[in-house]
């Protein structure tokens, strides 16, 4: 968990642990790969660190998974990533078949292809 | 069992995790035989491989449990009206739903149906935060008198558990430190209990990114929307400013005509008001630059 440190202290450490007790099952290999993927659309450290403490989640998931979450996102034509999930850290639970069934969902209930974009990341219940 | 694994595409890394656990095990012939058909099983249930080596790594008791009684628990949760695919979404996130006794669900979901909560909603926080079948009844009782003993009437609590069901695990001081940001910002008390509890995402989001939003909302004159509007703070802040620049640029500066056209759908705003439809995106990249920059001076120093 070095990594993780030096991205939290101690405190929000521990209620991170507390919300999800599987981060002690990570690996350290992957907490750094999941870092690195937030990185590599451009999330500065410390957006990262509240990306992370918003959801927790993310850290168990699988750098694979997200990896082709992302990749979901840029084939819908995404810009910004960054943004939409300091805004909507959640979405990072998602996996790309999800959003793929969703935007399919709504397009065929006759939404275009921006407005159904537009739902999804505004959708809480999702 | 290592070719089973290599069949079925699992990295030399999760192949290891995997067995690693079987010889703390001390597996036996039949043991492997049933931990095959609990892989096969996962597989069909679209859990990666690495996720399926890490449930066995967290649960090992998963890894003896026999194949049959996980289907079992999984048509369970389907008689509990939960989807596959949200089965699987808790299923890699708590496995102990599989191996603990069914009682385990059923005493969470009947708890919270006895709050009044909307049964889909029941499981819509259960899919969201799995580690609520771990909270003994007691506990989120306890934690629901807590709230209520800082402020929040009794319907606030339970509004605060819907949106947040992880509220469960905080300290009380996580909400009196939102009290006391909103009350910094001139919300009266009751205004800001109001908010907290009503808002879809006051919680659920970076708490400067959710501050920031409000601050921007109340320069703008629009304190009522955001008290009024539950969705109000899901509006992404980069685009809402870019928005706001624009609308301010068309001489739309009155908090009447901002609350008109912000909260408007992209469609609806850039046919309302775009020659192009790339106009925004000039506007909304421009200032993603700008801040990014920023964000780069600030961290070098």
């Amino acid at each position: 968990m070095e990594h993780l440190i030096s991205y939290l202290n101690e405190d929000e450490f521990l209620e991170l642990l507390k919300i999800n007790p599987d981060i002690k099952n990570a690996d350290e290999e992957d907490i750094v790969a999941l870092i690195s993927i937030l990185k590599s659309i451009d999330l500065q450290a410390e957006q990262i660190r509240k990306v992370i403490i918003a959801n927790p989640f993310y850290l168990t998931r699988t750098p694979n998974d997200i990896e082709k979450l992302f990749e979901a996102f840029k084939s819908l034509d995404v810009t910004y990533l960054d943004s939409i999930l300091l805004n909507c850290p959640w979405l990072l639970d998602k996996d790309s078949f999800e959003i793929e069934d969703y935007i399919e969902n709504k397009i065929n209930s006759g939404l275009e292809m921006e407005e159904a974009m537009e739902t999804l990341l505004s959708d809480v219940e999702f | 069992m290592e070719d089973f694994l290599t069949k079925h595409n699992f990295s030399k890394k999760d192949i290891k995790t995997i067995a690693k656990t079987c010889r703390e095990m001390d597996f036996k012939k039949t043991d492997f035989e049933n931990l095959e058909r609990i892989i096969e099983y996962f597989l069909k249930l679209h859990f990666s491989q690495t996720a399926i080596a890490r449930r066995i790594k967290a649960e090992p008791q998963l890894a003896t449990t026999d194949v049959e009684s996980i289907k079992k628990r999984v048509k369970e949760l389907k008689d509990l009206k939960y989807d596959s695919k949200d089965i699987a979404k808790m299923l890699q996130i708590n496995s102990k739903i599989l191996t603990n006794p069914s009682d385990y669900l059923k005493s969470t979901l009947d708890f919270i149906l006895s709050k009044k909560i909307k049964p889909n909603i029941a499981l819509s926080m259960t899919v969201h935060y799995p580690y609520l079948f771990d909270c003994p009844n007691s506990e989120i009782d306890k934690k629901l008198a807590e709230i209520e003993k800082i402020g929040f009437s009794k319907e606030q609590a339970l509004s605060i558990f819907e949106h947040h069901p992880a509220i469960v695990k905080k300290e009380p001081q996580f909400l009196l430190d939102h009290i006391g940001d909103l009350m910094d910002l001139d919300f009266t008390l009751e205004e800001a209990h109001h908010l907290i509890s009503f808002s879809k995402v006051y919680l659920r989001g970076p708490r400067d990114v959710i501050l920031a939003k409000i601050k921007l909302f109340l320069s703008l004159g629009l304190k009522n929307r955001i008290l009024t509007d539950p969705y109000a703070l899901v509006a992404n802040i980069d685009s809402t400013l870019a928005k706001v620049e624009f609308l301010k640029g068309q001489g739309y500066t009155s908090p009447i005509h901002l609350d008109r056209y912000l909260f408007m759908s992209g469609t609806y705003f850039k046919n309302r008001f775009l020659v192009s439809p790339k106009e925004i995106l000039v506007i909304y990249k421009a200032r993603r630059e700008l801040e990014i920059a920023r964000q780069k001076k600030k961290e070098k120093e």
